[in-house]
């Protein structure tokens, strides 16, 4: 296979015709018609220069796209995007609901608001602004909030005309919840990680929170059912020490589906004898 | 075997030439006396390797001008500035004939023909001279540019190695190995 054309005996240049040729004066033309071009200028900024005018456009699009949501309500921003995302249940209720932090570094709280009512969302370091609602596509999941720090939270959204403690003293043996019977104090890990919260026939668990402390630190995880969640299990396992685990804000149907608000858990977690 | 004597300059001529480039550097127009020193030596080797003494003539521009706008980034570690034109004049090359899908050409002349057929201990008839062309015509790249630097263009072994970024003992070894495959290709070629 020939990789090259072979001239055999091609007549020499000499010297002094390769001299002649020399002109330096049309390099450095070239090398000033070069450099005056435009794009040479640009072109090493260029990738850098789109990705910025990207970046801006969208970080604009995004705020814009808000703003417009707001603008259109003619309301304050954070007050249209709460009635907005919440408009279809106070349509159903008409009642106050809940919502409820869930940042990992702070203390579980709840805020009442009502429809069309502007919330603020404080918690221990400071107060926070509601910047977006994002709502999960199943009609049943829980709605999200975020804030202006980006830290998310959940509102427990419940119709409180409904809600009432079950706290009498006539009712308290029956609608304490435990796991593996124990409501409070302590419990040995492999009572606690086959578990569910129980409590008499009557009533059935449908939501909680759990706080407790994982690698990361405090955790507090908003639950649907009465099943403790795996990732859960799975976080207590992984740091393996005793420790408080807190089970509050427990919420259980009864069987006409009203709902009760039971007595907070306070569990002692033993991971040895 | 002769040598490039441009190429091994004395202290003297190093140190004036490490002037002109500082010049350079500052101003493109300085560049001129390097221009007038290696502009023959870069023609020569890209004309070597191709057919149309224009596109050569062009092609030299092109590696000079491309000196001078990165002329600010050479700097002087032991190697002559002429192999540093010369990498480029590589890069220039073979970028032209991927632009214009030309072929890469190899020019020799009868003489050395006849030192390779000697080298071979072969007979200079006819015919061995058009297994020899036949030979070259079938080695490849990287082989070819090292029998074109050593037995045409008679550079040193420095010479060579600084041009293609490798040792000088690097290159004498290639050198030898790839003179050993033409030998071998030339053996296996029938006579036509």
């Amino acid at each position: 296979m020939k990789h090259f054309k072979i001239n055999v005996g091609r007549k020499k240049l000499t010297s002094e015709y390769i001299q002649s040729k020399q002109d330096f004066d049309m390099v450095l033309k070239r090398l000033q018609t070069t450099s005056a071009s435009p794009w040479n200028f640009i072109w090493p900024y260029g990738i850098g220069t789109i990705a910025s005018v990207i970046l801006i456009v969208g970080i604009y699009w995004f705020y814009f796209s808000e703003d417009k949501t707001a603008q259109k309500h003619g309301l304050p921003l954070t007050e249209c995007l709460l009635s907005d995302h919440t408009q279809e249940i106070f349509e159903e209720t008409d009642a106050r609901f809940y919502i409820q932090t869930l940042s990992q570094t702070e203390q579980i709280q709840t805020y009442a608001f009502e429809k069309s009512q502007q919330i603020d969302v404080s918690t221990k370091s400071k107060k926070k602004v509601i910047t977006a609602i994002k709502q999960e596509q199943q009609p049943n999941q829980p709605v999200v909030i975020e804030l202006e720090d980006k830290t998310e939270i959940q509102p427990v959204l419940m119709d409180t005309t409904k809600l009432s403690e079950v706290i009498d003293a006539d009712q308290q043996s029956v609608s304490f919840p435990t796991i593996s019977g124990i409501h409070s104090g302590n419990i040995q890990w492999e009572e606690f990680e086959e578990g569910s919260i129980e409590v008499n026939e009557d009533l059935t668990i449908c939501a909680f929170s759990i706080q407790y402390t994982s690698r990361r630190g405090d955790k507090t995880v908003s639950v649907t059912g009465h099943q403790i969640p795996s990732d859960v299990i799975f976080d207590l396992r992984n740091i393996g020490l005793d420790q408080k685990v807190f089970i509050t804000n427990v919420i259980a149907n009864n069987s006409k589906g009203e709902r009760s608000r039971l007595v907070s858990m306070e569990l002692n977690l033993k991971f040895s004898n | 075997m002769n040598v490039n004597p441009l190429y091994h300059h004395t202290s003297t001529h190093l140190k004036e030439e490490l002037e002109w480039i500082q010049r350079a550097k500052s101003n493109p127009e300085d560049f001129a006396p390097l221009y007038r020193k290696y502009h023959e030596q870069i023609f020569r080797y890209i004309y070597q390797r191709m057919n149309d003494e224009e596109t050569a003539f062009d092609i030299t521009s092109q590696v000079f001008l491309k000196a001078i706008r990165k002329i600010h980034t050479y700097e002087f570690r032991g190697f002559p500035f002429a192999s540093w034109l010369y990498r480029i004049a590589k890069s220039e090359l073979y970028q032209s004939f991927r632009d214009n899908k030309t072929d890469r050409i190899v020019n020799i002349d009868s003489v050395q023909i006849a030192e390779f057929i000697e080298e071979f201990d072969q007979d200079e008839s006819e015919e061995n001279k058009q297994r020899l062309i036949a030979s070259l015509a079938k080695m490849k790249e990287e082989d070819m540019q090292l029998i074109e630097l050593r037995f045409f263009e008679h550079r040193s072994f420095r010479e060579i190695g600084d041009i293609l970024e490798i040792t000088e003992n690097n290159a004498k070894v290639k050198c030898f190995r790839s003179l050993k495959k033409l030998k071998q290709i030339f053996i296996n070629t029938p006579v036509l």
